[in-house]
């Protein structure tokens, strides 16, 4: 009884727009429509049932019918007039052309070559890895070399010194040396040790230099634990001044 | 309904379609591209027509629609060898359409918001073949035509992407919305929906009265009860 009215009353309601549209662009297979739960009760069968009641679906239904009748002939109207036959012959040849363009059929277009970009890879990077390393290994070389170098000239230069120290006492100590220890004052080692050299005293500057590297020896052996021993050797030893004026 | 057996729909060709599709699929797979050409010219004829008439209602200037229509075909022949005979050509080949249209409509948007035009290009950026009027009929009976096609492009234009594919696919063209569905990779049931919406969207912008009435009296000759 009470689903009898139910069922009354759903058949009586109007069809909604959905499903109005529904019954004209839908297929008679479309079972699924747009549209509230009620909509979807009502299947084409009922929809149709009750339109042949229901007045006044039936004018809206008429009425959607005639505005989408009109929309769909005022719309092919506007590609028909556009699109001639004519165009479209014209639009298919070109069509055909360009397929054949891209078969291969015409010779291929050149392809241009642009200059690369100036950003290098990292596959380009890792292949020229030597170069820095190249570097650093130069580096290391250079500072050994130059450390090396520079000791070279350091000992050479106390070499110089040691030379220079002994020329000077040669002249002081040599005959008529006195005279040069005034000038000696305004000279420096090494200016005296090339005057002494172009003087032509070279041999007994060897000479001297090897006595005196000898005492220098000697003086450092002092330093040492047989000091006193041979401090006292060193006093009976007569010093070279004394022996050069014992001969004069 | 007068509806459902006015509409012929893309099915007709469809299989007839589908095979040579199918076959032109075969010879480039082979490598016989020349021939696979010369066959494809075939699809050229029988879906030139369709295509067009879709993409003018998207694009409503001829000169788009041939640069459309053309890069279609042409895509659709490249990735032919991708081509599923599951799947019925004219739908396949229709996404092509549909796509490369709404691409070309985005694009001309983002150009139009840079580019000041120097004229209004609505009216004279035409093809010669549009400005004619329509066939038959007085030059007064034309000129309203001729602003309802107008009327309604324009209200059309204005619905939602979707909306808009589900109407011109389905009211238009005549396509199922099992097909429309396929074409645009939504649920069938969402595309009624986006019809019904569609509709309802369309009576409100074009209006039910004066212009509705009009056209039918021009059609029928006699006003509708």
């Amino acid at each position: 009884m009470t689903w009898n009215f139910i069922w009354t009353f759903l058949e009586r309601r109007h069809l909604s727009d959905a499903v109005l549209t529904k019954l004209y662009v839908g297929r008679p297979n479309n079972t699924d429509m747009p549209g509230t739960d009620e909509d979807r009760l009502f299947l084409p069968a009922n929809a149709a049932t009750h339109l042949q009641r229901c007045g006044k679906c039936r004018h809206r239904r008429d009425d959607l019918v005639a505005f989408l009748n009109n929309i769909e002939g005022s719309g092919k109207d506007g590609p028909e007039t556009a699109l001639t036959p004519q165009r479209l012959l014209s639009q298919r040849q070109r069509i055909m052309r360009r397929l054949a363009a891209v078969v291969g059929s015409l010779p291929p277009a050149k392809v241009l070559r642009f200059p690369s970009n100036s950003y290098i890879e990292p596959r380009a990077l890792r292949q020229h890895r030597w170069l820095p390393a190249a570097m650093a290994v130069g580096l290391v070389v250079g500072l050994a070399a130059g450390r090396a170098f520079d000791s070279r000239t350091t000992d050479a230069a106390q070499r110089d010194g040691l030379v220079a120290k002994a020329d000077n006492d040669a002249f002081t100590s040599a005959p008529g040396g006195d005279a040069l220890v005034d000038t000696q004052d305004f000279l420096d080692d090494k200016t005296m040790l090339m005057f002494a050299f172009g003087s032509g005293a070279r041999g007994e500057t060897k000479m001297l230099l090897d006595d005196e590297t000898m005492l220098a020896e000697i003086d450092a052996t002092f330093i040492t634990r047989y000091g006193s021993t041979l401090s006292a050797l060193n006093t009976l030893t007569p010093q070279v001044q004394e022996v050069v004026l014992v001969g004069r | 309904m007068s509806r459902q057996t006015s509409l012929a729909g893309p099915s007709a060709d469809t299989d007839r379609d589908t095979i040579t599709a199918g076959e032109i699929k075969v010879l480039l797979t082979r490598g016989d591209t020349a021939q696979a050409r010369e066959r494809f010219e075939e699809l050229v004829r029988n879906q030139q027509q369709r295509a067009s008439r879709i993409a003018y209602r998207y694009l409503r200037n001829a000169a788009d629609v041939d640069d459309a229509v053309q890069d279609a075909f042409v895509k659709a022949f490249v990735h032919l060898p991708s081509f599923r005979q599951e799947l019925p050509f004219v739908v396949w080949f229709t996404r092509i359409v549909v796509n490369g249209c709404l691409d070309r409509l985005k694009a001309k948007n983002r150009s139009r918001r840079w580019v000041v035009p120097m004229f209004d290009s609505s009216a004279s950026d035409r093809d010669f073949a549009e400005q004619q009027p329509a066939k038959g009929g007085t030059p007064e009976t034309a000129l309203l035509a001729k602003e309802r096609q107008e009327h309604l492009s324009a209200a059309v234009q204005r619905l939602p992407e979707r909306q808009r594919t589900a109407l011109i696919l389905g009211v238009f063209e005549g396509y199922t919305a099992k097909e429309i569905s396929t074409v645009m990779g939504l649920n069938e049931s969402t595309v009624r929906v986006h019809q019904f919406r569609a509709v309802r969207s369309l009576r409100k912008l074009v209006g039910n009265d004066r212009w509705l009435v009009e056209q039918q009296i021009d059609r029928e000759g006699v006003r509708q009860p």
